[in-house]
């Protein structure tokens, strides 16, 4: 499965019953997938090795899936 | 150019005819729109624009004045949305539509009252802004849903405090493949309150069908994920085990032919199948939202508008509330449910158009109890008693917003015999109006008029005649209809084939929307040039052919096109360029040879 690098900002979604997403700079909201407790804080601005998975589907539907492959946290603003 | 004029009058009435819901052909019986109903005060939705608000102002004391009334707020949500309520009758409402406010407004409708034979106990029933905003009360004087199954396809579901009283069916848990389907997410147990929470128990909230029996499909993880794969055997399993309705408040991916298959599988076997449309704000529902025989649920707030979050456009066939919590919780669809970490029963307030969906689940769970069994009838009675919304060129509401009270009315009624026919009719021939690109067509029209005036002030020709027109018309615009219809049992491309453009043909063919540079090229015209120029007759086809897809690929070098292998960028610009100037050349080349040839 290709993987994608997205570097943004970790949000809090308030969509359903709510999910972990990373918002780019330029807008695009990926939703977090996978083991992405350590990146599950509001704020933390973060670059994401990942996946986008498009045999997965959410109750959340804000955007792209992403799977989290590896990550490094950026700045905790 | 009479002929010309003519053709071209007809596409754009047939345009204008589409954008009007009238279009539609059928019967409606939607509440609103009787005349028996009864109201005594009118809705005033001001336009939002930047600088209008003071203008606005203005118009409400001249209203206060002109016509002695007092506007007031809906509620604390409208005044962002300047939706106000004035007290007044039929003349007024008609005084208000004549006057010069009706420019400031968006709508100016009448705030009908709907009467109810029953209104629910639960306590927390009048914060359910989204049950009496689809007229729920008018569907519980007919039916609440009683012996119709509702699957829901989603995080599964926890029996809390406000379910005891509802009647479950036997599920089952995909993801950890056992019978029990408990929620340990909130989000299923949310959905299946909206679509059958105890109601009239004295506690908590009220659910639109309950009196239906739920069947729970848990395909989502505790973190709201799940594969394809899964969803896939939870559709079959609803369709192989009874169930009415399946809700699923789920998407996302790509398009399955697995997933399609199953739909279609528990389409055929009678069940209704509905989904939200997503939460991008794109334009453009999600899957399986957007898959044939799915109903495609978009999302509207406390004031009535789109939600701020609700995918619009394809694959969107109606609205239902979402809420909106972006001015407050209370925006949102109150429910109980579970805490996802504390795994306790909760009431909150979730929006989303996962919320949406379940509201329309519930009204076809009530209209399998009266007793509609085809799907396409379920859907049918749900579109056409939607209150419509006018000018939504967006496709934000589909048909309309929800009318349980519309529905279940339009349900009972036993139809007369050429009703029956109809539908039936319906049910294997539909049309549908949004997928022909109207504005398109008539752009291309005027073009092509444009340019075949150019080439009678080169030299006189018959353009008049029917091969000059035929090449025209292939050329540019295609057999349009045939890009709306849809014909039950028959795949969809063979019908786009036939209503497509000559350069729209590679894209039919492949099924990909981008433009295939074979076809959308000076490729096809040169070659009937070839063929064709020495055929006193023929040739005018030709040259008509030419002048056509000139005019289709200026339209689409207007709208930067994507072309296949090249892009959407300056390469893919200039190669729709190149080909209009060699489309215009092959035209002048064939008059050219004709005049000398004594046309």
């Amino acid at each position: 499965m290709d993987t994608t690098t997205v570097k943004g900002t970790i949000q809090w979604m308030e969509m359903g019953s709510g999910t972990w997403a990373v918002v780019t700079d330029e807008g695009q909201t990926y939703e977090l997938h996978g083991d992405t407790a350590s990146l599950e804080k509001k704020g933390l601005k973060v670059q994401i090795e990942g996946a986008v998975r498009k045999d997965v589907m959410s109750m959340s539907m804000i955007g792209p899936i992403l799977e989290v492959k590896s990550y490094e946290i950026l700045s905790e603003s | 150019m009479k002929r010309l004029f003519l053709i071209f009058f007809l596409i754009g009435l047939f345009a204008v005819a589409a954008a009007h819901e009238g279009f539609q052909t059928g019967y409606s019986s939607n509440l609103a729109n009787s005349d028996q109903a009864e109201f005594e005060s009118i809705i005033l939705d001001f336009r939002e624009a930047p600088g209008l608000t003071r203008q606005i102002d203005d118009r409400l004391a001249n209203l206060a004045q002109q016509f002695n009334l007092s506007p007031a707020l809906n509620s604390e949500f409208s005044e962002a949305d300047h939706v106000y309520v004035v007290q007044g009758d039929r003349d007024i409402l008609q005084a208000l539509r004549n006057s010069d406010l009706a420019r400031f407004t968006e709508f100016i409708e009448p705030n009908y009252i709907y009467q109810s034979l029953f209104v629910p106990d639960d306590p927390d029933y009048a914060k359910q802004w989204n049950l009496q905003s689809i007229n729920v009360e008018g569907a519980w004087a007919q039916n609440r849903g009683s012996g119709a199954t509702v699957a829901v396809i989603d995080t599964g579901i926890s029996r809390t405090p406000d379910l005891q009283k509802t009647n479950f069916v036997p599920g089952y848990d995909f993801v950890n493949d056992r019978d029990q389907a408990d929620d340990d997410n909130g989000h299923g147990t949310h959905v299946a309150g909206t679509i059958a929470q105890s109601t009239n128990n004295g506690y908590g909230v009220a659910g639109i069908a309950y009196e239906a029996n739920l069947m729970p499909l848990k395909v989502l993880s505790a973190q709201g994920f799940g594969n394809v794969a899964d969803i896939t055997e939870a559709i079959r399993f609803a369709a192989d085990n009874g169930a009415d309705v399946i809700n699923m408040s789920l998407g996302g991916g790509g398009a399955s032919e697995l997933m399609q298959e199953a739909v279609e599988y528990a389409h055929s076997k009678g069940v209704v199948i509905v989904a939200a449309a997503g939460n991008e704000s794109s334009q453009s529902a999600s899957y399986p939202a957007k898959y044939r025989h799915v109903i495609g649920v978009s999302a509207f707030d406390a004031d009535g508008k789109k939600a701020p979050y609700s995918n619009y456009g394809l694959g969107v066939d109606i609205a239902a509330p979402g809420g909106s919590t972006l001015a407050g919780e209370s925006g949102g669809i109150l429910q109980e449910t579970i805490d996802r970490l504390s795994g306790k029963a909760q009431f909150k307030y979730f929006q989303g158009t996962s919320m949406a969906a379940p509201h329309v689940a519930g009204v076809a769970a009530v209209l399998k109890s009266i007793g509609i069994e085809a799907p396409e009838t379920v859907e049918t009675v749900l579109e056409y008693s939607a209150q419509k919304v006018g000018r939504d060129s967006s496709n934000a509401f589909g048909a309309g917003k929800l009318d349980a009270a519309a529905a279940a009315q339009m349900a009972t009624v036993r139809l007369p015999w050429w009703g029956q026919l109809w539908q039936f009719l319906r049910s294997l021939f539909w049309f549908d109006a949004k997928s022909i690109p109207w504005k398109d067509l008539l752009l291309r029209g005027a073009i092509a008029a444009a340019f075949t005036w150019l080439f009678t002030r080169m030299a006189r020709f018959p353009w008049q005649g029917n091969a000059y027109l035929i090449g025209i018309f292939l050329g540019a615009i295609g057999l349009f209809i045939f890009k709306g219809l849809h014909v039950m049992y028959l795949p969809d491309w063979p019908l786009r084939l036939v209503g497509s453009a000559i350069p729209e043909l590679g894209s039919a063919l492949w099924r990909d929307p981008r433009l295939n540079p074979v076809f959308a090229s000076c490729l096809i015209p040169l070659a009937g040039m070839l063929l064709l120029l020495s055929h006193r007759t023929l040739r005018w086809f030709s040259m008509g052919l030419a002048v056509g897809v000139a005019a289709f690929l200026s339209v689409s070098l207007l709208e930067s096109t994507y072309v296949l292998w090249i892009g959407a960028n300056a390469i893919a610009q200039a190669f729709i360029g190149v080909n209009v100037v060699l489309c215009l050349a092959i035209a002048a080349i064939t008059l050219r040879v004709a005049t000398s040839d004594g046309l």
